[in-house]
């Protein structure tokens, strides 16, 4: 009979970066396109290609490190990875082995507290020798470790068309990732994706990736395996990698299904953790079911070797400052101290720090206003309103925070009344003319 | 006027030749040996637009004669008109490229190698593509899909490998020079079977974008020319840091490579010279090879230069060691050839593991699936535990001591092969045998030093006498064999990294001693 169960996740995160170009080569690193067309000798694997390390691939590489508050190496290299599959052209991967970019770092996700008897698994407890991992600082967040970021290519798009052909798209192979690995910090399937949202947001706020899911500029794969007690003995479960999950929603309800189907597994055939054995799984959405893909019985031997053809190379200290001035400001952190400073809720400060840009512009048009929640509301309530309808970005705005700061003032001195305060919101996002301008000339005075 | 770079460039600045005549001769001389009982197969393609660019050289050198600028376009254009040979392993744009391989079957080159390029803007024409060891992976250029390379000094024997083909054209005057590639000795070992020079430079020094990699840590592009001023020019041409290659780096001395002198114009007596001991009492040297070795360093020694017999225990590991790390690099370098995107593809409709395994099955020779298996065997820790980074562990000791050992000697000299060219079919059949060709050229490699063989004499034979080389001393064999087996003999003079200007102005003083070694058949 089992007393108790825990869930252990650890997290790989693979993301796409916005250098200019590929990893390796002068193509441009774009999403689509016609199949096979941004391609040259270098990513094609051509006979005679050699790769060239592209400008800002390190360089974005070490922004995710700092962001993730980990340590960047001052030396590294590349390494080859090698296995045969149609969408890789060169038979192997050039990657990072054992000399990653970073290693050590952390993301503190908000912490998600569970009523005793909501708690996944149910009453379960933490031995004292837990108390190391699985942190929860101030009692506000949960830390999940980072073990380390990587750089590394991507491989070509295959297109399967079952007992007819297979296509391969080669436009992106050579994509320039960053793969993220976290140690098995992670005790319930919405952490794992809380943990995807906040890396998805902090990524995107340092511009080293666009982010995009559906894009498949961000994927994901959740191990998981669970701490099973029973009669006092404590038993761990076989890990399952589940492959892909590209969608928050969907590595929150893989991990919850595969945890239960474990338990039960567990329960009729007693199989326990074994260090070589993985097995790996894709998530099938539509039956909500996880799926065996194969298993890996003791290690893939990828023949790991030094890139030859790229010199081991110094990360200068100079690099490593700068990424850390590019981090900035941390959404987190940001929304922290707009609650705070602004006096703002938590959910207009969530709003408001969506993106960088938007932060910025908020604080520009709240200087010296004589309302901040006034600034904020009309940002929020009217402007948002608007850009949303428009499919637009702050940075399409014509209008500066000064013209929201002179619309909010005007409002707050009750120099206008609120229904002409729409009238003048109007006017300005049509004409660009100052608040105080288009008051005059219609008169509200 | 001989068939060098110095005397064709004055006849052609004079007018007594041009390009055309030169390109037309080549493609009659290769047309007429293919039709022969015995032909030399080192010329597997004549580029089809050679006499076109050679028209065009004749029309600027004329223009530029008429304007009175014949002096400076020479300065630019150093190699302007001048043919020369290359491998099938090195892109050329539009051109076809094989490697000697059935898997490249019908796959054009898109985009030209940068040596290529670089000779080109340097105005030499290429002429066509050489016969090569499929993948560079031979030492007689007996392993191609096109047949053995034979030797142009005696049509039974082989030319060497895996550069045969661009070697034996510049040997039998097809063309005017040639490039190859060498990770182990591939340009040295058939300069040395063939008698004309051939130079390996350090490494890093040409670059390697657009040459078909087999240990990409060992391979080198080479040169071969009838005389060390061959060489010089069109390393001087093609040499330097290339963006498309991180390993490349630039060579210094690249101005006086333009115009080679002798060393020091003087004697050499200011040279210490290292024999390594290893090399010396190997049991594989032949006597005749030993007895050309003894001839040259005498001549040193009369020259007044200190030649020293030096321990280097490190050496006797040196091919081990090649073998273990180049079979390494090349298993990773060959996994892209599987047919999906170019090449020769084998489909049997079973899915792609299927795929892979046909494709490469029928498409690679014997010797490459060897090396490919015993590569991937040595990179599998499982199977092998350390022996990949033992390999490592004995390149890093031989480059120290090399390093040491250039401290205090100027150069290494040595035989390039333990023996002189050998009959077709003799080592094919036995892979170790043909390995041990290598025994003198790999440490080479290894330690990233250059190193030009100088044809510095001949074996034995009927009636005569095993010897050093003065003038073309060979007869000429159009296309029958003789039983009197009397091959020429290379040695190789090493130097430090980057010490390029300097071994090549030493083999400039051979050369000026022994006038046209490097010219074994008459033009």
């Amino acid at each position: 009979m089992i007393d108790k169960y825990e869930i252990v996740i650890g997290c790989e995160i693979h993301t796409q970066l916005l250098t200019k170009t590929k990893a390796f080569c002068a193509c441009e690193n774009r999403y689509g396109g016609m199949p096979d067309t941004r391609v040259c000798p270098v990513c094609l694997g051509l006979p005679g290609a050699m790769p060239r390390v592209s400008k800002g691939y390190v360089e974005l590489g070490a922004v995710a490190g700092q962001a993730l508050n980990c340590r960047i190496a001052r030396f590294t290299k590349f390494d080859r990875k090698h296995y045969f599959y149609p969408d890789l052209a060169k038979g192997y991967q050039i990657t990072q082995y054992d000399m990653p970019l970073c290693t050590n770092g952390f993301v503190d996700l908000p912490f998600i507290h569970y009523p005793e008897e909501e708690r996944p698994g149910g009453k379960s407890f933490r031995p004292d020798n837990f108390k190391g991992e699985n942190c929860i600082i101030n009692n506000k967040y949960r830390r999940v470790r980072i073990e380390r970021i990587h750089l590394e290519e991507d491989v070509g798009k295959s297109l399967h068309l079952e007992g007819k052909h297979s296509y391969i798209d080669y436009n992106r192979c050579g994509t320039p990732l960053v793969e993220i690995v976290t140690k098995p910090d992670m005790t319930s399937p919405d952490e794992a994706a809380l943990f995807m949202e906040t890396v998805q947001e902090i990524l995107r706020y340092v511009k080293v990736t666009k982010g995009n899911l559906e894009e498949g500029n961000m994927r994901c794969d959740a191990n998981i395996n669970l701490n099973v007690w029973e009669n006092g003995t404590l038993y761990h479960t076989p890990i399952s990698e589940i492959k892909n999950l590209n969608s928050f929603r969907s590595i929150k309800d893989a991990c919850a299904y595969e945890a239960q189907r474990q338990l039960k597994e567990f329960e009729t055939d007693r199989q326990e953790f074994n260090p070589g054995f993985k097995v790996t799984m894709g998530w099938d959405e539509v039956k909500g079911q996880t799926v065996v893909q194969r298993t890996k019985n003791s290690f893939v031997d990828y023949r790991f070797v030094v890139e030859p053809d790229i010199k081991p190379f110094s990360v200068s200290e100079e690099l490593i400052a700068k990424a850390k001035e590019a981090v900035g400001e941390l959404p987190e952190a940001k929304r922290v101290r707009f609650i705070r400073e602004y006096s703002l809720s938590e959910f207009d400060a969530e709003t408001l720090t969506s993106t960088r840009e938007l932060s910025l512009w908020f604080e520009e048009a709240v200087k010296g206003a004589r309302s901040q929640k006034r600034v904020a509301n009309l940002i929020i309530t009217d402007l948002l309103a608007v850009l949303n309808e428009k499919q637009q970005l702050i940075t399409d705005v014509k209008i500066t925070p000064a013209h929201i700061r002179g619309l909010a003032d005007a409002l707050e001195d009750n120099k206008i009344t609120s229904k002409q305060g729409k009238v003048v919101f109007e006017k300005m996002l049509a004409t660009n003319k100052m608040p105080d301008i288009i008051i005059k000339e219609e008169g509200m005075e | 006027m001989d068939y060098t770079i110095k005397d064709m460039q004055t006849a052609l600045k004079d007018g007594t030749v041009t390009s055309a005549a030169l390109v037309k001769k080549s493609i009659e001389t290769f047309n007429a040996d293919k039709k022969s009982d015995l032909p030399l197969n080192a010329f597997l393609e004549m580029y089809d637009d050679a006499e076109s660019k050679a028209e065009a050289a004749d029309k600027k050198i004329a223009e530029s004669r008429a304007a009175g600028t014949l002096d400076r376009l020479f300065e630019e254009k150093p190699l302007i008109g001048l043919p020369f040979a290359n491998k099938d392993n090195i892109s050329a744009k539009g051109k076809r490229l094989t490697c000697a391989s059935r898997i490249l079957e019908g796959y054009v080159a898109p985009y030209d190698a940068t040596v290529i390029t670089r000779l080109e803007n340097a105005g030499a024409i290429p002429l066509g593509r050489c016969n090569q060891d499929e993948f560079a992976m031979g030492s007689s250029t007996e392993y191609s899909i096109y047949g053995p390379t034979r030797n142009p000094i005696n049509r039974a024997y082989v030319s060497g490998g895996s550069s045969g083909g661009s070697t034996a054209a510049v040997a039998a005057n097809q063309a005017l020079f040639g490039i190859g590639t060498e990770t182990g000795g591939s340009v040295r070992l058939p300069a040395s079977y063939c008698g004309v020079y051939g130079l390996k430079p350090t490494y890093g020094v040409l670059s390697r974008w657009g040459v078909v990699a087999y240990g990409s840590s060992l391979d080198q592009v080479g040169i071969m020319g009838h005389t060390p001023s061959d060489i010089a020019i069109p390393l001087a041409a093609m040499c330097g840091t290339d963006m498309y290659d991180d390993t490349s780096a630039e060579l210094p001395g690249k101005e006086q490579l333009k115009n080679l002198t002798s060393y020091r114009c003087a004697g050499l007596a200011d040279l210490k010279i290292a024999i390594p001991r290893q090399f010396l009492e190997s049991k594989g040297l032949d006597a005749d090879v030993g007895v050309v070795f003894d001839g040259t360093r005498k001549w040193f020694e009369s020259k007044g230069a200190c030649v020293d017999v030096v321990d280097i225990p490190v050496l006797d590991a040196a091919i081990a060691s090649y073998y273990v790390i180049a079979l390494s690099e090349a298993a990773s370098n060959l996994s892209r050839f599987d047919g999906i995107r170019y090449g020769r593809r084998v489909d049997t409709g079973d899915g792609y593991d299927e795929l892979y395994v046909h494709t490469r099955s029928e498409g690679f020779g014997p010797e490459v699936r060897r090396r490919i298996i015993i590569g991937n065997y040595v990179l599998s820790e499982q199977f092998s535990g350390d022996t990949y980074k033992k390999g490592m562990t004995v390149r890093a000791r031989i480059q120290r001591e090399m390093s040491k050992l250039f401290e205090t000697y100027d150069i290494v000299l040595c035989p390039t092969c333990p023996t002189p060219a050998f009959r077709l079919g003799q080592k094919v059949d036995d892979p170790l045998e043909m390995y041990l060709s290598d025994l003198f050229t790999t440490f080479v490699n290894l330690a990233r030093i250059p190193s030009v063989s100088v044809p510095a004499g001949h074996t034995g034979g009927s009636g005569i006498e095993a010897g050093v080389t003065v003038g073309n001393a060979f007869d000429v064999y159009s296309g029958t064999s003789s039983s009197s087996g009397v091959m020429p003999v290379g040695i190789q003079f090493a130097g430090p990294m980057f010490s390029e200007l300097k071994i090549l102005q030493i083999a400039q003083s051979w050369e000026k001693d022994h006038p046209g070694c490097g010219s074994p058949i008459s033009f």
